[in-house]
């Protein structure tokens, strides 16, 4: 079960990716892949879903780090849900993600996408 | 690059032990099927998910820093990965005959940084000297060695 990804916009540009599997050196190109069209598309949020990933290897950090930068270039929210006891050691090892993007359930992190919302819509009248 | 890492003497080899001895080529492709080879071997030996979890972690990244820097040149190399079960521990053992590099030597990396901004590398060897029980390098006629242990009673 190398990685499958299902995506779910949640709200208007705020999206969610639940993840499957494996995030390694062999599948971290597919997730690359996927967040690369939603970054076209404009999204606001996104939001990862780790409920079923089983592994992750600094390749995956990688990515996982370079979405979050991604999205705070954009001023657009970024969080991290679910994540499996090993997965949360790998990231705590490594020091990866700052604490604000990383939520234990996904309501945690639906409150944080409300809000992020907000203040995008309190800024700009609602673009695309 | 051609002939074989000599066996490491002394011992406490016994033939009697559960053991995989996968011999690939530097090739990443070749590498992540070796990983599921590693898998497949750890589940039939009732080892559980959380130290196969730490097994393929320490084979990947030893293995990516081995095909990504070791060699001078572009030439086919061959890498020998040995996972053996013994004294209630995965005793992983991968050697390569790339330049002299002890990865043990390497400075941690400063988690002050932002992850593009550490070394390229390091993160996955901090992974791998944190989650393992042990690992130790020696160079030997011409092989980097690198052994890694695991508790096999480290959680499920």
């Amino acid at each position: 079960m190398p990685l499958t990804t299902s995506v779910t916009e949640k709200l208007p540009g705020y999206y969610e990716i639940a993840l499957t599997g494996r995030l390694d050196t062999e599948t971290h190109a597919e997730l690359e892949k996927v967040t690369k069209g939603l970054l076209a598309k404009k999204a606001r949020g996104l939001r990862l879903d780790l409920a079923k990933l089983g592994y992750i290897s600094s390749m995956g950090l990688r990515v996982v780090l370079q979405l979050a930068k991604a999205m705070r270039e954009k001023q657009g929210a970024f969080a991290v849900t679910n994540m499996q006891p090993q997965i949360k050691k790998v990231f705590d090892i490594a020091a990866t993600l700052p604490a604000e993007n990383v939520f234990a359930s996904v309501a945690e992190a639906d409150a944080y996408f409300d809000a992020m919302q907000k203040k995008a819509l309190g800024k700009d009248d609602g673009d695309d | 690059m051609t002939g074989r890492m000599p066996a490491a003497g002394g011992g406490a080899d016994d033939r009697s032990d559960p053991a995989l001895s996968l011999r690939i080529p530097n090739d990443v492709a070749i590498l992540c099927s070796a990983l599921d080879s590693i898998d497949a071997f750890l589940e039939r030996h009732g080892v559980g998910s959380s130290v196969a979890f730490t097994v393929r972690l320490a084979v990947e990244e030893i293995g990516t820093n081995i095909i990504k820097y070791a060699y001078a040149d572009s030439a086919r190399h061959e890498i020998e990965i040995d996972v053996r079960l013994a004294q209630g521990r995965v005793l992983l053992r991968m050697a390569d005959d790339g330049r002299a590099f002890d990865p043990l030597q390497a400075q941690a990396p400063d988690l002050g940084l932002t992850i593009e901004q550490r070394t390229v590398g390091g993160v996955g060897i901090h992974l791998v000297r944190t989650l393992a029980d042990g690992v130790e390098y020696a160079r030997i006629a011409g092989w980097n060695v690198l052994s890694v242990a695991i508790r096999i009673d480290s959680g499920p």
